[in-house]
């Protein structure tokens, strides 16, 4: 997923919006154990495995939540397995829906994880200003400030300690002094601010023929990128929603179109793994490439050296 | 020469803020800012420096009522022209503030975007632009991860990416250390000499600038008494005997001391820069350096016998360790140092060293990781930091000196008198935060002094001070002594000297060379008052400007 | 440019009422791009305002404090200003510059605390908080301190109700009141929590801050 990094932000963000829809779009369990299958390996490959381990206990609690919210309350499904309480019967279908709608849950918090490791706050400024010039200028302007406002707030908390020497306070007095320290720095950042605002209007803002300069540039192979995704998604959609991913959980799990929509579904299946491996597609491109040069420089090497020992 | 171009010209301007009722903030001001000049505008706090280098920026222009003309040059200012208006670049005081974005490219590019230049038009001038500043290295970074002298290259930098006519500079370094002053003003002058761009700036502390000035302006009380060159306004300083001659570098100080001694009409120009002055020094006292000496040795030996008076241990700092976090390095390790009744002790060292936290500690805001502070007896310590800033919750300077009344039982009487003590008394209805810069330091030391300290922590107290305020301010200092004792942090080593009883200096986590101020200064040769570096070996013994008035007068009298 | 917001909200929940209704499959994702939708009216309007650079300060130093605050008083568990901090920056700035306190504020922590699904959520549910409470107090409706923090209580409790709807609309289905409601009471002691972080922060430092503002906007030369 690496070489994703490589490409304009637009190539990524494309990206994300296609797994984040194939991932909510459907409850087929094929189609959401494969989306969830690819964001696990996207982010053990970004993460690592620990980081996967311990993301997968804190969602055990709502992964619980969810099942319980769908089994317990409602008695849909025919398979009877057990009665829980005095509640509704908890059946096969509505355990399934449960678990199922939970991993598509986990599968989308996966993918945001993969999200925040790949695109840099940079990358989300040159998103928001090319829609929302002020928007995202306001955004870097925020950014700026917070560590600023971070240190002159450890400053005052200092300051107002120091100023009084040694204090011992109370949980409300606590309260108060942290209150008061806010307050302080409040003051203190808006009058700061007015200095911000004077250097904008000495560097010519408000301007009308203000642009949105970016570092990033959408060059040709970002282009086929972009197009070769889009096609691929568009035919996704257009072959998953003719009718083979449609899967029924009530009255009794159905896939009804699995059997009437041969092409179809393989076509949908194909054109949506081909989807979520785009970015381990290109991590083993740019592998085979590196290593082609390096076999070719290998071989240069040997025939110098064998040149060398022909001559000699 | 006379064919440079005039860019600015200011005829018989006056200028009125709405509030003021009625008295000027500029009054008849006529000069000409010509082109490829560095001109250095000086006066004293609130003499209107600002408010005449705002009208040379229209978009910062205050509001108010305007007399006489104010003319710029067509290519640099037209109110019609949109494009055409960046063409006079300004910066200001705070390094932080001015900055608009997050990272340093972003903050270079910001003004080029408001021209709606083209993206290979942009790439270019930040590329040339980070090369000829040297920032190459740092233009990926966040703005938050450089240094104040760093943050102020930057913001000459990104108003120097706009390719101005002008540049304005409103005390640049005010908030600066030396070192990163001088970094600072050596790129200022480096950009000058290698563009040929106009330069303005004011500034209150005009060593290192006179000696590079092509022109001069003087403001005091919104008039301009003198224009002219360095020469010319320091003449004008001290055959005036105006107060603001303590602003002067040493060395032209100590240039027209020796006139005055001498009793000779000088026909040199006086010594701007410590090399000239160290010059002149030589030239004139040579032959009589085994007099001197003499001299030198009494002082000392005076000095150490005034000290051994009082040794009365009030606190101690035993082998402190402090770091942070855990991830961080140990800022302090194994510190220690006595502090003594009625003394000041003043600690040095550079930019991050740990002296700051060293007060932290002191006013036990800070717990020492490792090791302890003791204090003799029950000792109540206040601390003033930095920033005065930090401690202004209340909307009024008298609201701001009475929030602790009860507390530590001050009497109407007690406030009263640090009111006058300070000059505070003009302006006790205004908000803390629309006071000058030296008001709010003076307003929170009168603050923290109705705390009624036994030992008084400062940090920096004599930042952007202008030398009348930075006088004031030693003068208490001296005085209070005889109650409390005082631990200054600073980086202002000739205003130190002045009034400190013993210096150290932290390096390397510790507190080294903890020594009576005149053998802290005499034993360092870099690291010493402006006065000894310029005397040193020529006239020995001089600390402070006293000593070497003193020496000279005694000299010429004993001859 | 207020009534393409409302519009924008009403449509917003008329899209979820039409997908739970409907049991329709997709309810999550459609309810997750109406909601990102949903902000752009807000967005556009203010672009439109074309603010000048002192217009945008109050903005941009509030949002700053609110994510500053939240880093800072982490180790406080009830010190929570964010909600407390957009509702004052609608009441002293308007509704609209309050939106922006509230969605910039919930934009830029997520970049420092991670984005998920949350964030559009959270970015509209403190967006309105700073807007109605905008609005209320240009109606002088939050004048008296026991009606600030009925808002303040209220807010809070809506914040969470807004942030557990994704969830159970998209994920639980068929849906019936018994698990809407149980769902909500799950979530009532996180919500309590944070009314309670925004009322004390609320409680000694309205007034003053507010006079502060007051202050601010007549030395920036804000209408």
């Amino acid at each position: 997923m690496h070489s994703l990094k490589d490409y304009h932000p637009g190539v990524s963000l494309l990206y994300f919006f296609c797994v984040l829809t194939c991932s909510m779009m459907t409850r087929n369990p094929i189609w959401v154990l494969l989306c969830l299958i690819f964001a696990i390996i996207f982010v053990i490959q970004l993460k690592g495995f620990k980081h996967f381990l311990l993301q997968l206990f804190y969602f055990l609690p709502m992964l619980i939540f969810i099942v319980f919210m769908n089994s317990y309350f409602n008695s849909l499904g025919l398979t009877v397995l057990f009665y829980l309480g005095r509640g509704s019967p908890v059946t096969a279908e509505n355990l399934t829906y449960g678990v199922i709608s939970g991993l598509a849950l986990l599968t989308i918090l996966l993918w945001f994880t993969c999200f925040n490791s790949l695109i840099s706050a940079d990358q989300i400024l040159i998103i928001m200003g090319k829609s929302f010039p002020t928007i995202g200028l306001s955004l870097a302007m925020i950014i700026k400030f917070i560590p600023d406002t971070i240190k002159q707030g450890r400053e005052v908390l200092l300051n107002q300690k120091a100023m009084l020497g040694k204090q011992e306070l109370t949980g409300n007095q606590k309260v108060k002094f942290a209150a008061r320290m806010i307050t302080v720095l409040l003051s203190w950042s808006m009058e700061n601010s007015l200095e911000t605002a004077d250097s904008m209007l000495a560097k010519g803002y408000p301007s009308k023929n203000r642009i949105n300069y970016s570092r990033e540039h959408l060059n040709s192979s970002d282009l086929g990128l972009l197009i070769t995704m889009l096609i691929l998604f568009i035919i996704h959609l257009i072959s998953a929603f003719s009718g083979s991913i449609k899967f029924t959980y009530y009255p009794f799990l159905k896939w009804s179109g699995f059997a009437t929509n041969k092409n179809m579904l393989i076509i949908s299946l194909v054109s949506l793994s081909l989807i979520l491996a785009f970015p381990l597609v290109l991590d083993i491109i740019n592998r085979y490439k590196w290593q082609k040069i390096l076999k070719q420089e290998q071989n240069m090497q040997q025939q110098i050296i064998d040149g060398i020992i022909v001559y000699e | 020469m006379n064919k440079q171009q005039t860019l600015v010209e200011f005829l018989n301007f006056s200028f009125t803020y709405p509030t003021s009722e009625g008295l000027p903030a500029l009054q008849k001001i006529s000069l000409k800012i010509k082109t490829g000049n560095l001109t250095v505008l000086c006066g004293m706090n609130g003499s209107g420096k600002t408010t005449l280098l705002r009208h040379l920026k229209p978009e910062l222009s205050p509001a108010g009522e305007i007399t006489g003309d104010l003319i710029f040059a067509d290519r640099l200012y037209q109110k019609k022209d949109e494009n055409n208006r960046q063409k006079i670049a300004y910066v200001m005081q705070n390094p932080s503030n001015q900055i608009i974005m997050d990272s340093v490219w972003h903050e270079l590019a910001f003004g080029l975007e408001n021209q709606g230049l083209k993206t290979e038009e942009i790439e270019r001038r930040i590329a040339e632009i980070s090369i000829f500043f040297g920032i190459e290295t740092w233009i990926d970074k966040k703005v938050a991860e450089l240094s104040g002298g760093e943050k102020q290259i930057l913001n000459l930098a990104s108003n120097m990416i706009l390719q101005p006519d002008l540049l304005v500079l409103d005390e640049p370094t005010a908030q600066l250390d030396p070192i990163a002053r001088r970094d600072f003003l050596q790129m200022l002058f480096y950009v000058h000499s290698e563009t040929g761009i106009s330069i303005v700036i004011s500034e209150h502390n005009l060593n290192d600038l006179l000696e590079n000035a092509d022109h001069v302006l003087f403001l005091d009380k919104g008039k301009l008494d003198f224009t002219g060159s360095a020469n010319g306004l320091t003449d004008y300083l001290f055959n005036n005997d105006h107060p603001y001659k303590a602003v002067l570098p040493i060395a032209t100080q100590a240039g027209y001391l020796v006139d005055q001694v001498q009793r000779t009409e000088s026909s040199n120009t006086m010594p701007l820069s410590i090399k000239q002055g160290r010059d002149l020094l030589n030239r004139t006292f040579s032959h009589q350096s085994a007099v001197t000496d003499i001299d030198h040795k009494n002082i000392i030996a005076e000095d150490k016998n005034g000290n051994s008076d009082n040794d009365t241990k009030i606190l101690t700092a035993d082998r402190i360790w402090y770091r942070y976090s855990p991830e961080d390095d140990l800022v302090l390790k194994e510190a220690s140092f006595n502090l003594y009744e009625n003394e000041i002790f003043a600690v040095m060292g550079g930019n991050g060293s740990g002296k700051s936290t060293l007060l932290y500690l002191l006013s036990r805001a800070l717990k020492p990781l490792k090791g302890q502070i003791k204090s003799t007896v029950q000792k109540r310590i206040a601390m003033l930091g930095q920033n005065p800033e930090a401690v202004f919750a209340q909307d009024t300077v008298l609201q701001v000196l009475t929030e602790f009344k009860q507390r530590f039982t001050n009497t109407d009487r007690e406030i009263s008198d640090m009111i006058d003590l300070f000059d505070l008394r003009d302006i006790l209805q205004r908000h803390p935060y629309d006071i000058s810069g030296g008001e709010k330091q003076k307003l929170a030391l009168a603050k923290v002094l109705l705390i009624k300290p036994d030992i008084l922590l400062l940090d920096e107290p004599f930042k952007s001070l202008d030398v009348i305020y930075k006088q004031k301010i030693k003068q208490i200092l001296s005085e209070l002594k005889a109650k409390m004792s005082i631990v200054i942090v600073t980086h202002d080593v000739d205003a130190i000297a002045e009034i400190a009883d013993r210096c150290a200096m932290i390096f390397n986590r510790r507190i080294i060379a903890e020594a009576p101020t005149q053998d802290f200064f005499q034993k360092n040769s870099y690291f010493t008052t402006t006065t000894y570096r310029l005397t040193r070996d020529i006239i020995p013994g001089c600390i402070v400007f006293n000593d070497l008035q003193q020496k000279l007068i005694n000299l010429t009298s004993g001859e | 440019m207020r009534k393409w917001s409302w519009l924008a909200i009403i449509s917003l929940i008329s899209v979820m009422a039409i997908c739970a209704i409907l049991r329709i499959e997709q309810t999550a994702l459609f309810i997750f791009f109406a909601a990102v939708i949903a902000i752009i009216p807000f967005f556009i309007s203010y672009e439109r305002k074309k603010p000048k650079p002192r217009d945008l300060m109050p903005v941009v130093v509030l949002s700053a404090l609110a994510v500053a605050g939240r880093i800072l008083f982490a180790a406080l568990p009830n010190f929570k200003p964010m909600t407390a901090i957009v509702i004052i920056a609608g009441m002293a700035f308007g509704p609209e510059s309050g939106f922006m306190t509230g969605a910039l504020s919930g934009l830029v922590s997520n970049l420092f605390f991670g984005q998920g699904p949350w964030t559009p959520w959270q970015m509209l549910a403190w967006g309105m908080i700073g807007f109605v409470a905008g609005i209320l107090s240009e109606k002088n409706i939050l004048v008296k301190p026991w009606s600030i923090f009925t808002y303040g209580i209220l807010a809070s409790l809506s914040f969470g109700f807004i942030m557990d709807t994704w969830n159970i609309l998209g994920f639980v289905q068929p849906l019936n009141y018994k698990n809407i409601v149980s769902s909500y009471l799950l979530g009532i002691p996180f919500n309590i929590s944070h009314a309670v972080s925004t009322v004390v922060f609320l409680l000694p430092v309205y007034k003053t801050w507010l006079c502060q503002l007051k202050r601010i906007k007549l030395k920036f030369n804000l209408k």
